[in-house]
């Protein structure tokens, strides 16, 4: 195609035309050379040369004739007859016809006839009447010679002028012919030339067909994976080596059968050919052009999964179908195998941590009870020995304790379950309560505690897991009086240059060797304490401290000096606190005046109750026990209480359900504050229980410090409502009087001093919370709100803690609440009125 | 089966019908128009067979429709076959020599008689030819019926104004 097409086609039309053109010629020529071959030509001229002849031989018989001689005139007769029918010939003739349109040819000829007439009437006369005008004849007869050979020589030049014009003619026509017979052949040089260039192209392109054909034959019977080809009715028109490889069938029983007979399980037969008919009705098919996941039949009659494209082409206008397909049974096989390794492992998983809140619960259950009654004991009236037994049962049962909650603790981390709380707490407070448990760990030692906070962090509250930095300071602390005698242990907290709280615990004890401070955050690692005494212990303290820095997002580590002391230290990421947040404190002073409770004590185990019973009683409590929760149920609604303690896990009915219930009684029940007691510490739990309907928990076993704890935050909670609650970290109550503010701020401005502002304060709170009563029956929060701020002024002052807290929630808190509710607070405000002039002046009394 | 006795008994025996042949060949009446000399059989007294115009037209006619170089258009012509002429005169010959009142000459094949149907007219167009009019005898081939006749070669062999014909062997 392309250039080539026009000049072939130019050059056959060409040579069409002149091939007619030649035709035209050629018959042409023919008919000249025919005429040439019949032509009477010769003929002509013989008959002008015979017509002299004949005139002369006329006259020469003329001559002989003389009267005297007989056959003279018979022999002149013939001479002239012979004459006559030559000039009629000439006349005549069709011969000669072209002769006579000469015009001088003509002339001669009609002179010659008139001659011949005379003549021949006188012939026709007779002998005699003929002699007597011989003469007269003889005389025309030899004039007429000039017109003969006028004739004669007219004729000759026609003839020699037609002979050359036919002679051109032909030469013409010849040349003609010639020419378009080589214009012919040019033409039709040309034309195979065309021909041939075309012919080259389309033989390379099928070369080149030919070749790609041959790439993509190969390339299909090298394939891996199995190419189907099929015709729009289903047979099979090509099958690679890897479909003889997938499906079993060899190529050759697999050529020309019907696909679907072969390869697709029988019961997937139907949906196939539903899929094919609605593919060829409406040109779409949900097959096309996608990965598709589908069984196969092999030629065993196993079926497998294979995945498959599908797509269609098209040959000789019907469409054919061309499958890729691959066995994919040992994907599917691994998959599930996978599957099944992943169920396995989230088995084991649970199962794990089902044993772990089953020990946890177990495990600590009968502690509590070792623990509750030895702490019962020890405030009962013991002499030394059996002070020095109690204690050392004590303290073996804590170190029992703190075992398993490594382990436990150990086994969480491991199994992923560890989770960091976020809750704020002042670090100052914490640091307090720890050196006062640390004062209790290895007295023996002789050693003093001591602690420092630097920086401006340490009296604002900051958000954290206080309960795991406790345990890592705790364990640092233990492992510190632990190796050190007769030293010191200090225990700073100060702000890092990166912005981190850094916590060290320093001892000058017997320090740790350099080769073995690697191996000492490691788990079941033990150094020797080089005294030869080989200290008790799991080896997971410092693991599990590790863990625990490193899950709050901070780093430890050690500097140690053999003989001279060792600092253990860590860093963690702690941020400030939202200021609006109502803070722990520590329960250094639990020293409230407690008012004699009743308490419900619910829980199955009949030990812990014992213990419990006799915990509460000895704080002044009156305690009512149920031993689980439907029990606890009834006896709520048969008895008043003020404060509920429920175990979660009873049979018959357990806490949850029970609180549940409780909360849905009348409404002053709603407010009782019901405390959770759990032994298995899960994060998250707390949230939930608080959910649920607890005001707090507490967790197992319960010691008589929580218990005061927990009951003293009953009064805080009873008073505020459930909306203060809520949000509040309140798991440590408040102390109604701190007495160290107190104690500083009567340092400071001495005995008289302190008299008259207590009498100050006095007068004041009273006069602020008449203001806002005023306020709140004028409905102007704006007045309350100033009221409150002025109240927990005076109240921090001092270190009327709980007055303080309450008054600036109720500051902050403002906007939320309703005048109800602030009617409500007003009131718990005043309730701590009392209880705070109370402890002042029991305060005062003391010196 | 030619031996030298069969031979001599067959021309002793022409020569002894010869003169009975010369004596049975008829003698012209009338003018002679045409005479066959040559290597014929049949002879009348003078050693060649005469014919007159009345032998001629005894013999079975032809008419031929065609046309010629020298005649306008198609002339309709009667005459006598040569062949019959030939076979009247019994001629045992190839070729034949005509020749014309004007002494113009002319080599015929005895084929022409026979297979190109060469006939020796003497009307034209139901009239008579005189001299003048290339009569009485005008050798013609039918050239319309035979296309392939119309060839110099023919045209040349229609000898009008035939005289006689010499038989050649």
């Amino acid at each position: 195609m392309g250039r080539g097409r026009p000049v072939r086609l130019a050059a056959m039309v060409a040579a069409m035309l002149l091939m007619v053109a030649l035709a035209s010629i050629l018959s042409d020529v023919y008919a000249r050379v025919q005429i040439l071959r019949t032509s009477p030509k010769d003929n002509a001229q013989w008959t002008i040369l015979q017509t002299q002849t004949e005139y002369l031989r006329m006259r020469q018989s003329l001559s002989d004739a003389k009267p005297s001689e007989p056959g003279a005139f018979l022999e002149y007769k013939k001479r002239f007859d012979i004459f006559y029918s030559r000039l009629g010939l000439l006349s005549t003739a069709a011969v000669t016809s072209n002769m006579r349109e000469d015009p001088v040819f003509s002339r001669l000829l009609g002179e010659l006839l008139k001659f011949r007439a005379k003549v021949a009437e006188d012939v026709d006369r007779g002998e005699s009447a003929f002699m007597a005008k011989r003469s007269e004849i003889w005389t025309a007869t030899l004039s007429a010679d000039q017109q003969v050979q006028g004739l004669v020589l007219n004729a000759l030049a026609q003839f020699s002028r037609q002979s050359d014009l036919e002679r051109s003619q032909l030469a013409n026509s010849m040349m003609w012919a010639a020419s378009l017979s080589t214009a012919l052949v040019l033409a039709l040089l040309v034309s195979v030339a065309s021909l041939r260039r075309r012919t080259l192209q389309l033989s390379r392109r099928e070369q080149l067909l030919y070749e790609s054909r041959e790439q993509l034959s190969s390339t299909i019977s090298a394939a891996l994976d199995a190419v189907v080809i099929t015709d729009a009715s289903g047979k099979i028109i090509d099958w690679n080596g890897g479909a003889e490889a997938v499906f079993g069938h060899a190529r050759e029983q697999a050529l020309g059968a019907d696909m679907a007979s072969l390869i697709i399980p029988p019961e997937h037969r139907e949906a196939h050919s539903v899929g094919m008919a609605r593919y060829f009705a409406s040109g779409h098919s949900n097959l096309m052009g996608k990965r598709i996941e589908i069984e196969a039949l092999h030629a065993t009659g196993k079926i497998f999964p294979v995945e498959m494209t599908l797509g269609v082409s098209r040959s000789s206008g019907q469409p054919v179908f061309i499958g890729y397909l691959r066995d994919i049974s040992a994907r599917v096989e691994a998959d599930r195998e996978l599957k099944g390794a992943l169920v396995k492992a989230e088995a084991a998983n649970e199962s794990k941590a089902r044993f772990l809140a089953v020990m946890s619960h177990e495990m600590r259950t009968p502690l509590n009870g070792v623990i509750g009654a030895l702490d019962l004991l020890e405030s009962t009236h013991l002499d030394k020995d059996q002070q020095r037994l109690v204690e050392t049962a004590l303290r073996a049962g804590e170190e029992l304790l703190t075992h398993i909650s490594d382990v436990l603790d150990f086994s969480k981390m491991e199994a992923g379950k560890l989770e960091i709380e976020m809750l704020p707490f002042r670090l100052e407070t914490m640091m307090d309560g720890i050196v006062d448990m640390l004062a209790h760990v290895h007295p023996e030692n002789g050693n003093e505690v001591s602690f420092k906070c630097f920086g401006g962090k340490s009296s604002s509250a900051v958000l954290g897991d206080e309960q795991r930095i406790k345990q890592v300071l705790l364990n640092l602390g233990t492992n510190a009086l632990k190796f050190t005698h007769d030293g010191t242990v200090s225990i700073y907290c100060l702000q890092a240059d990166n912005g981190h709280i850094r916590f060290a615990v320093t001892d000058t004890g017997v320090g740790i060797s350099e080769q073995d401070i690697p191996s000492l955050f490691r788990e079941f690692s033990m150094v020797d304490s080089g005294l030869r005494r080989r200290s008790g212990g799991t080896g997971l303290g410092l693991a599990i401290c590790k863990r625990l820095v490193e899950a709050m997002g901070g780093a430890i580590g050690v500097d140690s000096r053999l003989g001279q002391g060792s600092t253990f230290w860590f860093e963690l990421p702690l941020v400030e606190a939202p200021a609006d947040v109502a803070t722990e404190t520590s329960t250094k002073t639990a020293s409230v005046a407690q008012t004699s409770l009743r308490v419900l004590f619910v829980e199955d185990n009949a030990t812990n109750r014992f213990v419990g019973e006799k915990m509460l009683e000895g704080l002044g409590h009156v305690c009512t026990l149920a031993e689980n929760g439907k029990v606890a149920v009834e006896m709520f609604r048969e008895q008043q209480f003020d404060v509920v303690l429920m175990d979660i896990s009873m049979p018959v009915m357990d806490g949850l359900a029970a609180v549940k219930i409780i909360r849905k009684m009348s409404s002053s029940h709603k407010h009782i504050p019901v405390i959770a007691m759990t032994a298995n510490a899960v994060a998250g739990d707390r949230e939930r229980f608080l959910r649920e309907g607890f005001t707090g928990y507490l967790s197992k076993p319960v010691r008589k410090t929580d218990l005061m704890r927990a009951i003293a935050e009953n009064l805080r909670s009873e008073g505020a409502g459930s909306k203060t609650e809520s949000s509040d970290a309140g798991l440590t109550a408040e102390a109604v009087l701190d007495a160290e503010t107190y104690r500083n701020l009567q340092i400071d401005v001495g005995e008289d001093a302190m008299a008259l502002m207590l009498s100050c304060f006095r007068d004041d709170l009273e006069r602020q919370l008449q203001r806002m009563e005023q306020a709140l029956q004028n409905g102007s929060k704006l007045e309350i709100k100033k009221s409150a701020h002025a109240i927990s002024g005076l109240a921090g002052t001092l270190g009327a803690n709980r007055l303080n807290a309450l008054a600036t929630t109720l500051e902050t808190r403002i906007d939320e609440l309703e005048i109800a509710e602030i009617k409500v607070i007003n009131a718990d405000l005043r309730k701590l009125q009392v209880i705070t002039g109370e402890s002042l002046s029991g305060f005062q009394g003391v010196a | 089966m030619f031996n030298r006795r069969t031979f001599i008994f067959t021309a002793a025996a022409i020569l002894a019908l010869a003169p009975a042949q010369a004596a049975e060949a008829p003698k012209p009446a009338g003018d002679v128009v045409l005479t066959v000399k040559g290597t014929i059989e049949n002879l009348n007294p003078a050693g060649v067979y005469e014919f007159d115009m009345a032998m001629i037209k005894a013999l079975p006619a032809v008419e031929v429709d065609t046309s010629s170089p020298w005649t306008e258009g198609v002339a309709h012509f009667k005459g006598v076959a040569l062949k019959d002429i030939l076979s009247t005169v019994g001629a045992k010959g190839t070729a034949l020599s005509a020749a014309a009142i004007n002494d113009y000459a002319v080599e015929i094949p005895v084929a022409d008689a026979n297979a190109h149907g060469a006939f020796v007219a003497y009307e034209m167009n139901g009239a008579e030819m005189s001299v003048r009019e290339k009569g009485p005898l005008w050798v013609l081939y039918p050239f319309d019926s035979k296309p392939e006749l119309k060839a110099e070669e023919y045209y040349a062999r229609a000898i009008w104004q035939l005289k006689s014909i010499e038989v050649k062997p």
